[in-house]
């Protein structure tokens, strides 16, 4: 036990170690040839400029989380409806697919002026861009997840002539689950950059505004306070869904 | 109880099953040997009505198989033991009553717990469970909704020898209670002689009926009559037999 509980600080110690290493450096750096704060600000401004402005930061990047969150929860729902949709019926797969494709393949940057006219300056662009991004995984996953049920398992459900609702609840859709987990770990991240990419196109709140106005008034320190505001968004999202999947697969964890 | 008469199955061009025809008596425990790949599992899936004979008919308790289906006459044991991992091993046991529309009380499942040697297990995941145990839960969920007939496809294939041969034990006081007809496919000879009152012989692909083996030893039986020469007479005739297919 000693060797293992050792073995997990070493884990989470390593990371830490390296990341303070390239933070140490990068101050070095900064330091060593007076790099210019309008180029490369110094890790330890950027903290204290976090810390002086952490209202206005939390304020902003809570706007793009509900945005991200909101978008994330419609192309997840959408995603899975249709993907057991295409499970059912090739002749639908085979209709819808390749719009799925098409919106997969078209940029959300060239889509997101598009949306804002449509949808306004307001929250729904945002939510409209971060379900844009996240929709794909969870229709390929989805799908993938519903076909990979074991046959012996489908044969023994036959056998004893279950009915087609149970066999999709008792043995499909569980099945699936670890697969559309993954497609909801994934969509965490496209959906913050969805929100980020709508509101860079119009908006007057949210992290992508306020990365958007700090590099016009080249507040490049505040933009550096924005950029990590963005990626805690993420690890946060990301953080939430990965918690919520050890409590609801619990099994797989134990799979041999 | 089935009447199984000239059938055939072909997957696509590929011929699986050649004109096999066979009775089988209720209450009977019949093994079906043969070379692995010859169609032992094809068979099997048509008698439980799982696939339907190219040619040929079977019929059972003088009906269809669909009907048979249809009164959940099956219960089906494959070779790897098919637990749902999300479930406990009490709620896997449970699942053909869920499906069926029937709840069994509490103390009925927790009997099927103890014959089974699972008591205190109920509540644990299959991922937590050896080999052996998740195969008697396989079991036990093809016996908690009392069909007629088993049918089982290799269920100790993937065991050790020794657990192999307590559940073979365990299987036959079950049959011997229960009065089920039984229907074994394995690759062992011994296996299929200690268990069985006949023995099918299956020849490669595609498969046809070889012969036929009686097995009269007396029941109950034990691992002592592994030691009678008449046990081995028909170990070595099968032999025989499986080589000439």
């Amino acid at each position: 036990m000693a060797t293992r509980t050792t073995q997990r600080i070493i884990n989470w110690l390593t990371p830490i170690i390296f990341i303070a290493l390239v933070l140490a450096i990068w101050e070095g750096l900064v330091f060593l040839f007076t790099i210019p704060q309008y180029l490369l600000p110094a890790p330890t401004v950027i903290a204290f400029d976090f810390i002086k402005n952490f209202d206005y930061l939390i304020f902003h990047a809570g706007i793009t989380l509900w945005e991200a969150f909101l978008g994330f929860i419609v192309a997840n729902f959408l995603g899975i409806v249709i993907a057991i949709a295409f499970a059912h019926s090739k002749i639908f797969e085979k209709g819808i697919y390749p719009f799925a494709i098409a919106l997969k393949t078209t940029p959300i940057i060239a889509l997101a002026p598009i949306l804002v006219l449509w949808f306004g300056n307001g929250i729904s662009s945002k939510v409209v861009a971060a379900a844009f991004v996240s929709f794909f995984p969870a229709v390929v996953n989805t799908t993938k997840g519903l076909r990979s049920v074991d046959p012996d398992a489908l044969e023994l459900f036959k056998s004893l002539s279950a009915s087609p609702w149970q066999i999709f609840s008792l043995l499909r859709f569980p099945a699936a689950l670890p697969y559309i987990f993954s497609a909801l770990k994934i969509s965490t991240s496209l959906a913050v950059i969805g929100a980020i990419v709508g509101e860079f196109v119009g908006s007057n709140k949210g992290i992508g505004f306020v990365i958007l106005v700090s590099s016009y008034h080249l507040e490049i320190v505040k933009m550096f306070s924005g950029v990590i505001a963005a990626a805690l968004i993420g690890i946060l999202f990301f953080g939430m869904i990965s918690w919520i999947e050890k409590w609801v697969i619990f099994w797989t964890n134990v799979e041999d | 109880m089935f009447k199984i008469e000239h059938i055939n199955y072909s997957y696509g061009s590929l011929r699986v099953i050649n004109d096999i025809s066979l009775d089988i008596k209720e209450g009977e425990f019949v093994s079906i040997i043969g070379p692995s790949g010859s169609g032992k599992t094809t068979l099997l899936k048509m008698l439980g009505g799982l696939l339907s004979p190219s040619k040929g008919s079977i019929a059972i308790k003088g009906g269809s198989l669909d009907l048979a289906v249809k009164r959940r006459d099956f219960g089906f044991v494959f070779q790897n033991p098919v637990l749902l991992p999300w479930r406990t091993v009490l709620q896997n046991i449970q699942l053909p009553l869920e499906i069926i529309g029937k709840k069994a009380p509490v103390n009925k499942s927790k009997k099927f717990l103890e014959i089974f040697g699972l008591e205190g297990f109920g509540d644990y995941y299959p991922a937590a469970l050896s080999g052996g145990m998740k195969q008697r839960v396989a079991i036990a969920r093809a016996l908690v909704f009392n069909p007629d007939i088993l049918l089982m496809d290799e269920p100790f294939g993937a065991l050790d020898e020794l657990i192999r041969e307590r559940l073979n034990l365990e299987l036959l006081k079950i049959w011997e209670q229960t009065g089920k007809t039984i229907i074994f496919i394995t690759h062992s000879i011994s296996e299929a002689v200690f268990l069985s009152n006949r023995v099918v012989v299956l020849s490669e692909r595609p498969a046809s009926i070889v012969n036929v083996r009686e097995i009269d030893l007396p029941y109950p039986r034990t691992t002592k009559i592994k030691q009678s020469s008449e046990y081995f007479k028909h170990i070595t005739w099968l032999r025989e037999q499986l080589k000439e297919s």
